[in-house]
């Protein structure tokens, strides 16, 4: 061991794990000299490595009856939870575990009425549990408890600290970050929270490894892979957070690949935020980077990316000629799912400029691949976008049932951003079948989403449509409606 | 396993507030008089009843002060007089995320039945809450005990706790006890009156001699996160302190609620000493001096004495190594909760007493962990400020300084007042001396320096300025 290391593990101000063995014999001491009510936390991000330890402590306290309650669905107030789950006679220890089902994403976190809960109920937990209560928790629970629940933090008797060993870590790093990114738009609502918890959680574990077993590659991966499910769940804060983090560490070991990824990905983030110029800037900026290292796959990527800017700009000239280059390239390396997703943008633009038998045949183009690879959200994408093709062209049959397909599609992959979308659509099409009772039907539906998101801003404007489609039904006057 | 371990890691339990026996008076070391002289103070200058807000830090000491404040009233020697206390902890009764001040009215009531009865053997003639609680006990009374016949005041402590829990029941009673808040409040001044006159006339509970008046107590008021229709946070506690000041002002009998000090250090806090009189916070104990860091020997003296009663029967450098002791007091800030669980946590790193300077580096390094990921990114430039500023003051009403005195990563301290009649008792603030150790606190803290160091350009070309 070199004097460095030395020095590293006895600064008590290192962030660093203790070694496992060190907080296992401390836990087990805590447990052993526990009379009455004591609030133990033990921070472990992985629910293997926490079987594991548990399983340690059971073969060491044999003498303990430790009693185990694993919670696998959300709960909104904890002790209330663990009142009705408790043993029948008191055991020497409570060790409670997932608490992570009972928490959405880290940011919100702290406004959940779990934690709120914590802090209100802080006095009755004695009482409920007069002996040692040790809660087994991933670190964002920790830091939202620390946070937003302090009077319930401020009785613990300790917290102590697990990270996973680099073996353990690497091994789930691969299993979450395999796979081809577009996959992830397959995933529901529910998968991609759970996906992100588990990345944050491995994040963690990576950065809290000791310097010289980092493995700042890996935590890149993670933070790319986190990063764009939170851009697809709309979390942009979140998500830039992550990708900024990408740039320091990519500067730090001057990877210019992954810098420019992360340029590509905040720039998508402005443009998700309306701030164009500085979007635009992050595209050409990483184009240029990709050329110069030959990585004509990303290339493309930022293209397709650029296209997007310039559509959001109503830039239709532009945009159509960065969506072809992108086409091509993907068409040539033989990325066929990406050239897909091209040529869906492609169509887009085509119909805004009314081209329209033209973008039929490219959406239908993008339709087969998608079938051929069953990527259902871009089937689903394609279908929505036929959909609004068709009813431009006055096919109003086949624009319903493109439309209901598309639906069903996003439904089953309870993807909230796009379903309203669809419903919107639905609701104005029929309109136009002049049956105001159904649209009202379908303006109801995608309200009931726009709430459950927190989307104010299509709420407002479902609501004023909704308002103006019942007094049409009512009074029946003639609908003056912006198609 | 070490049983002198075990003894000092259920002693230091960082959940139970300090007993008689464990209690110490660390007034001076706190830079100001203990809670318990300068509220009997206000007492003996006061001419009508005084309605006195008490605040400090999460764990700082304030239920140990209560606690204390609760025996000196009742047992105070002559030339001050004795005062009943009534010591309500509004967290047995209210939900902290749903409370009204009709439930708090109702608390207030139900205690003092309750102390009067298990305490001075008084048994209250009232008749208007036992008659408003018959016609509201099926919504939280079991058809057994709805059966048991009339509920009377004096009785209805456990019962009314039930509440808390049951947020139905709860919002049944307030629809009928709310439209008669004026009424309420009036019986409880009877009340009040009635019960006054019985500690008056005759030696009650502990006391040794006739109370001169009633003291109510009310802990844990500060935890009260949202009034009932309004927004979480500084606007309840706005709503509930301020607003709301005639409805907790107008009972007669001395008060002492305790605030929030997020509230206290926020803009309002001009309105509240206008409405309340001089607040009094709770201050850390002072184990450096300010500015210069330098050890404070009355601040170590009292957390050593503080700790040394907890150890029962050992001496302090029994239980620990000097070094090591010294470190856990140093980190702890003077934060009195804080001490017990470094305490706590040291034991479980040795393997006997004297503790060692690891296992206490140990303990610290819980902290250490949890402090370096839970502080938010735009905290760290607020700390180097205020670890830079000559003053050691926090910006007046900042949202984010307010945060940090809640999760304490600024701890505020006072120099000077107690019974200095010429001293001028001024508060400072002080990074916990934990979270200035972390690698993200001293990189803010040199780039502070490095901005600072940096020539400044004479005009200002950023687009605010070319803003219209």
């Amino acid at each position: 061991m070199s004097d460095d290391t030395i020095a590293a593990t006895a600064d008590p101000f290192s962030s660093t794990a203790l070694d496992e063995e060190t907080e296992l014999r401390a836990l087990q001491q805590a447990l052993q000299f526990s009379e009455g009510f004591k609030l133990i936390f033990v921070r472990c991000n992985q629910p293997e490595h926490r079987k594991r330890l548990v399983e340690i402590l059971r073969t060491r306290l044999p003498e303990q009856n430790i009693s185990e309650v694993h919670l696998t669905e959300p709960v909104t107030h904890l002790l209330d939870a663990l009142r009705e789950r408790l043993p029948s006679s008191a055991p020497d220890a409570l060790l409670v575990s997932g608490l992570e089902y009972s928490l959405p994403v880290a940011a919100e976190a702290p406004t959940t009425p779990f934690i709120a809960n914590l802090n209100a109920s802080r006095n009755s937990f004695p009482e409920v549990i007069p002996y040692p209560l040790v809660l087994w928790i991933p670190e964002y629970v920790l830091n939202a408890i620390i946070l937003a629940a302090p009077d319930f933090f401020s009785i613990r008797s300790g917290v102590y600290f697990f990270a996973a060993t680099p073996g353990e870590t690497m091994e789930v790093a691969d299993s979450l970050t395999s796979g081809a990114e577009f996959t992830l738009y397959d995933l529901t609502h529910a998968e991609k929270l759970e996906r992100i918890r588990a990345i944050e959680n491995l994040l963690a574990d990576y950065e809290a490894l000791p310097a010289d077993q980092r493995d700042l590659y890996a935590e890149m991966r993670l933070h790319l892979r986190v990063g764009n499910l939170l851009a697809m769940l709309a979390s942009y804060d979140a998500a830039e957070s992550h990708y900024q983090q990408i740039l320091t560490l990519a500067n730090e070991l001057s990877d210019r690949p992954y810098k420019a990824a992360a340029l590509i990905s905040i720039g998508v983030i402005y443009l998700d935020k309306r701030r164009f110029p500085e979007a635009e800037e992050a595209f050409q900026k990483s184009i240029e980077m990709f050329y110069e290292s030959n990585n004509h796959e990303y290339v493309a990527y930022a293209l397709a990316n650029l296209g997007n800017l310039y559509a959001a700009l109503r830039r239709w000239d532009d945009a159509k000629k960065a969506y072809e280059q992108s086409v091509e390239i993907r068409h040539k390396l033989g990325k066929t799912v990406e050239e897909g997703l091209s040529l869906y943008h492609l169509a887009l633009v085509l119909t805004e400029q009314g081209q329209l038998p033209e973008a039929e045949e490219v959406y239908k183009q993008s339709f087969d691949i998608a079938r051929e690879h069953d990527i259902y959200s871009l089937l689903g994408a394609n279908l929505h976008g036929l959909g609004f093709l068709y009813k431009k062209q006055g096919r109003r049959s086949e624009a319903d049932r493109a439309y209901q397909q598309a639906l069903n599609i996003f439904r089953q992959l309870d993807n909230r951003k796009i379903v309203p979308k669809i419903l919107h659509n639905l609701a104005l099409l029929r309109i136009d079948q002049g049956d105001i009772e159904s649209a009202i039907d379908f303006v109801k539906q995608a309200v009931e989403i726009l709430k459950a998101v927190g989307d104010k801003q299509n709420l407002a404007k479902e609501h004023a449509l909704l308002e103006t489609l019942e007094k049409e039904a009512k009074e029946g006057h003639k609908l003056s409606i912006k198609q | 396993m070490s049983d002198a371990l075990k003894s000092i890691y259920n002693a230091c339990d960082p959940y139970a507030p300090a007993t008689a026996e464990f209690y110490c008076d660390c007034a001076i070391a706190r830079g100001g008089s203990a809670l318990a002289l300068e509220f009997q103070r206000h007492l003996a200058l006061a001419n009508d009843h005084i309605y006195f807000l008490f605040s400090g830090h999460i764990g700082c000491g304030k239920s140990s002060e209560l606690g204390q404040l609760k025996r000196s009233l009742m047992h105070a020697a002559p030339p001050h007089a004795c005062y009943f206390p009534i010591l309500l902890n509004v967290s047995d009764y209210l939900d902290d995320y749903d409370a009204t001040p009709t439930d708090i009215l109702l608390a207030i009531v139900t205690e003092l039945a309750d102390t009067l009865r298990t305490q001075a053997n008084i048994e209250l003639t009232d008749t208007y809450f036992t008659k408003r609680l018959n016609e509201v006990k099926s919504y939280f009374l079991s058809d057994v005990e709805l059966n048991e016949g009339e509920l009377s005041l004096g009785f209805a402590k456990a019962k009314i706790q039930r509440l808390k829990k049951d947020p139905t029941a709860r919002h049944q009673v307030r629809a009928v006890l709310e439209p008669r808040m004026s009424t309420m409040l009036e019986e409880i001044n009877l009340i009040f009156d009635e019960a006054r006159l019985a500690i008056k006339t005759r030696k009650v509970g502990e006391s040794s001699r006739a109370c001169n008046d009633i003291v109510v107590i009310v802990d844990n008021l500060e935890k009260i996160r949202r009034i009932s229709g309004l927004e979480e946070g500084l606007s309840s506690q706005r709503e509930l302190f301020l607003e709301r000041y005639t409805q907790l002002a107008s009972l007669k009998a001395h008060f002492i609620y305790t605030v929030p000090l997020r509230l206290v250090r926020s803009p309002d806090s001009p309105q509240l000493e206008q409405r309340y009189g001089p607040l009094f916070v709770l201050p850390m104990i002072k184990v450096i001096e300010r500015g210069t860091r330098r050890p404070y020997q009355a601040g170590i003296d009292s957390m050593l004495g503080l700790l040394g009663k907890r150890l029962g029967g050992l001496k302090l450098d029994e239980a620990f190594a000097s070094d090591a002791l010294e470190f856990l007091l140093t980190y702890s800030g003077g934060h009195v909760r804080n001490l017990m669980t470094f305490v706590q946590n040291a034991c479980t790193y040795a393997d006997n007493i004297p503790i060692p300077l690891l296992a206490a580096q140990k303990a610290i390094q819980q902290t250490v962990r949890t402090y370096s990921t839970a502080i938010p990114e735009e905290h760290w430039e607020k700390l180097a400020r205020l670890d830079r500023s000559p003053d050691q003051k926090i910006p007046n009403g900042d949202p984010d300084y307010l945060v940090m005195l809640e999760n304490l990563s600024v701890l505020e301290y006072v120099n000077g007042g107690g019974d200095d009649p010429f001293a001028v008792a001024e508060t400072w603030y002080a990074v916990n001396p934990i979270v200035r150790q972390l690698q993200k606190f001293k990189a803010a803290a040199r780039k502070l320096e490095d901005d600072a160091r940096k020539p400044q350009p004479a005009t200002d070309n950023s687009p605010d300025q070319a803003a219209p």
